[in-house]
């Protein structure tokens, strides 16, 4: 099981950021491959980075509608208490800045059985899930 | 509690369709994006 990272829907909106094609494969992925699950914690992160960069209300309701439409509903991982306790222990093994959202997906992945995130974030192997891309 | 289900497959052209729906309403204003952007707005004094 394989969960998936906030920098792959960063990318996926992005046709010219690097990462594109292979964010976009991923998230097509998402409606065929049993595998992939996403973390409410990176639908949460990725809302926060369209809120900093200006994105407007109405744009971003109108961006997560569509969203929900490329993701199907049983495929997004709860925010639980259990998740945020285990976010909380892992942060004391996350130093590095902005670690908060990493801990929380990564928290997200563990906490349901994942054994690797989609992610170009190699920190996430010190909190304990391979990182793949 | 009715919870919203979107499960039928979509077609490779109403996936594309969707996500430039997505990319034109975000526009350029993602461009110079950094990470960390979403915690800094979130714990910013």
């Amino acid at each position: 099981m394989r969960i998936l990272d906030t920098v792959i829907l960063l990318a996926f909106i992005d046709k010219t950021d690097p990462l594109y094609a292979k964010a976009n494969s991923y998230v097509l992925e998402l409606s065929s491959e049993k595998d992939i699950f996403v973390p409410s914690a990176t639908l949460l992160e990725f809302d926060l980075e369209l809120k900093a960069h200006g994105v407007d209300d109405s744009a971003r309701s109108s961006i997560h509608s569509k969203f929900g439409r490329l993701i199907p509903a049983d495929r997004i991982l709860p925010l639980t208490p259990d998740v945020l306790g285990r976010a909380a222990q892992l942060s004391q093994k996350a130093k590095w800045r902005n670690a908060y959202f990493d801990t929380m997906i990564v928290a997200t992945g563990l906490e349901h059985g994942a054994d690797s995130a989609i992610t170009t974030d190699h920190k996430f192997r010190r909190l304990g899930l391979e990182a793949i891309f | 509690m009715e919870i919203k289900q979107h499960s039928r497959k979509l077609t490779k052209e109403e996936f594309d369709e969707i996500a430039s729906e997505i990319r034109t309403l975000v526009g350029d204003k993602m461009k110079n994006h950094e990470e960390g952007d979403a915690e800094r707005l979130l714990f910013k004094r």
